[in-house]
């Protein structure tokens, strides 16, 4: 067994444990408020101490949010690491034909699967539709935050088209990280019961020559991997 | 005029008339003083027995037994060979008399029943008390339980099903029962007394159209502001379906406001307004916007007000209650142009933008464009998304499965 490598630095584990709490309370919150006229709904709303206390929740967890929003966007913006993040994740011209070439490997056109880099053009999607999604959710959330405010602002109209866009947008994040990401770190072959580098930060070497080899390549070349 | 003329004329002619060459009191006190004097018909006993000093003291007291027992003037055996006729009251309270027999309780007793109601029903027989007396079953403190002495029981009411019982409970009968306030409605105040007539009969003071007429007479105020409303103009108009007093606020229910228990209380007022605003089949009838109670109950005021929040706009706090205008009335509350005032109320920022979006309608195309077309393309992504992303798994699984099969099947 080759030692296994940094995948993920501690700020980028901490950032992603901070992330997916503030979500899942977000979440919650959020959706008991959607469905409050369903059982469930007041169930979830009793559990969250009421109207108001569902309230003062989901604004917390929003102040996380934006806190560690803020704080990858510096982290992206000013640390190494974090450029070399954001430059990981820039989508090629490339990925376009691996994209294409991942759908005919699992239809048995072509033999052996489109080799990418240290993410795959899905990871990739799926970052900048994360960074898009919590940028809507935090401008429309602040508006709703407002409240009455925002309507001495800005035409009524303007604010409950907000409060469509926050819910659906919501709903849309929920069921992205729920039929996405976790059958993608859960279920998909090879990952069952759950890919550990999320808490581990680590990928052995075989599995990053098998799932990223360009990315295993490029630290051969650079002799990063050692002996 | 006439009604004092009577009293002069009663004593005047008619006693005179009557006691002449009569039998005297004595004569059927000797038998109707013994306290176990009694009949039996039918298989019920009836008490003949007369207190007489009770008598003297009532309102009838300087009667003799001859003056209202007509028939038994030339009687001279006893006991009576037949049975006495039943006293009729109208002989000198034609007025009372001629109401009394148009009303329900002397049509519907006397068709089809034994205890059929007449006079002495709730005025006694003997022992008269003028109604102003607190201890008379018609003073306006005791008459609603002489009401309910019959009515509390679901069968005596036919056909109605109406809780008369909850009278009692009410903000009237509390008032009545509990404070012992005589302002307070009781039951002739809205059903008349003596012609006491069915509520789908236009005569009544509790028929549908003439119900604000009838509160309208202690609360006065209510009643024009009611009057000038949409729901006054209409129902002024005959159409029945427009809501009059009752249907707001209920008939023996009656609570205060901030009662809970009340049809118009904060957080039950959205459900009454929408019996009627919720309703299809009255809105395109009339033309007027449907859903109100269910796009109210999902906007932010609905949501708190169903989480028991009171101080949160119900249809009242925006629309006003008895002087209710349609949004196109200059006037109304919810005219465009005083919504920023109607909104100040509560929110001390509001602006003219608070006008500038429809409240609480579902959205459709022709009046939220904007929510409209966001809602659909997010359903349309959403949907497309979820479609996509089972596609890929079922891919991503049959691909894997496969090329394991594969391998197994090299080695």
């Amino acid at each position: 067994m080759k030692p296994a490598i940094l995948r993920f630095t501690l700020t980028e584990r901490v950032q992603h444990i901070i992330l997916l709490s503030s979500l899942i309370i977000l979440v919650l919150t959020g959706l008991s408020l959607m469905f409050h006229n369903t059982g469930w709904g007041r169930f979830m709303i009793s559990l969250e101490g009421g109207l108001a206390g569902r309230g003062l929740i989901h604004r917390l967890a929003a102040l996380m949010l934006i806190g560690v929003s803020l704080y990858h966007y510096f982290y992206t913006l000013l640390s190494r690491h974090g450029h070399n993040l954001l430059m990981d994740f820039l989508p090629e011209k490339r990925d376009w034909g691996k994209f294409v070439k991942t759908f005919k490997f699992n239809l048995g056109m072509i033999d052996s699967p489109p080799e990418w880099s240290k993410f795959t053009f899905f990871q990739k999607l799926q970052y900048f539709g994360v960074v898009a999604g919590v940028i809507i959710m935090i401008l429309t959330g602040i508006v709703l935050w407002l409240g009455p405010q925002a309507i001495a602002l800005m035409p009524k109209w303007l604010v409950d088209l907000t409060l469509v866009v926050h819910g659906s947008e919501g709903l849309l994040i929920f069921l992205l990280l729920l039929f996405w990401h976790l059958y993608n770190v859960h279920l998909a072959p090879g990952n069952f019961p759950m890919n550990m580098s999320w808490l581990t930060g680590r990928i052995s070497v075989d599995e990053l020559r098998n799932r990223y080899p360009l990315e295993y390549k490029r630290m051969v070349e650079r002799k990063e991997l050692g002996e | 005029m006439l009604r004092i003329t009577h009293y002069f004329l009663v004593p005047i002619l008619v006693i005179p008339l009557l006691t002449w060459a009569q039998i005297p009191d004595t004569q059927c006190l000797r038998c109707h003083s013994q306290s176990n004097l009694a009949k039996t018909m039918n298989g019920k006993t009836t008490s003949l027995y007369v207190n007489v000093d009770s008598l003297k003291a009532s309102v009838h007291g300087e009667f003799r037994c001859l003056s209202c027992h007509l028939d038994l003037a030339r009687e001279n055996q006893y006991p009576h060979l037949l049975p006495p006729k039943p006293v009729d009251c109208a002989s000198c309270h034609s007025a009372e008399g001629q109401e009394m027999a148009v009303s329900s309780h002397w049509h519907l007793t006397q068709a089809d029943r034994t205890d059929a109601m007449t006079c002495a029903s709730c005025h006694g027989d003997h022992v008269i008390k003028p109604a102003a007396g607190s201890d008379s079953p018609t003073n306006r403190r005791n008459i609603g339980k002489l009401c309910l002495a019959c009515h509390a029981d679901q069968e005596v009411v036919i056909g109605s099903g109406v809780k008369v019982s909850a009278y009692e409970r009410s903000v009237h009968g509390l008032e009545v029962f509990v404070k012992g306030d005589t302002v307070a409605a009781n039951c002739v105040d809205c059903h008349g007394n003596h012609k006491v007539l069915p509520a789908n009969n236009p005569a009544s003071p509790v028929y549908k159209h003439t119900v604000p007429q009838t509160c309208g007479q202690c609360h006065k105020e209510a009643r024009i502001n009611y009057l000038n409303s949409i729901h006054g103009q209409a129902m002024t108009k005959g159409i029945l379906e427009a809501p009059v007093c009752t249907d707001c606020h209920g008939e023996h229910t009656i609570q205060t406001p901030d009662s809970s228990l009340s049809s118009i209380s904060p957080s039950n007022v959205p459900k009454t307004c929408g019996h009627c605003h919720e309703n299809v089949i009255l809105t395109e009838k009339y033309g007027i916007a449907s859903e109100r109670f269910s796009t109210y109950q999902s906007s932010y005021h609905g949501v708190a007000n169903q989480y028991g929040r009171t101080v949160v706009a119900n249809c009242a706090s925006c629309h006003g209650f008895h002087e209710i205008l349609p949004p196109s009335d200059p006037a109304s509350t919810v005219h465009p142009a005083n919504l920023a005032a109607t909104c100040g109320h509560c929110h001390p920022d509001a602006s003219a933008n608070f006008a500038k979006g429809k409240m609480h309608v579902q959205a459709t195309l022709q009046n939220s464009p904007g929510v409209f077309f966001v809602r659909r393309f997010y359903y349309l992504f959403i949907g497309g998304l979820m479609v996509l992303f089972i596609l890929y798994m079922i891919l991503d699984y049959s691909g894997f499965i496969r090329r394991r099969r594969e391998r197994r099947s090299s080695k």
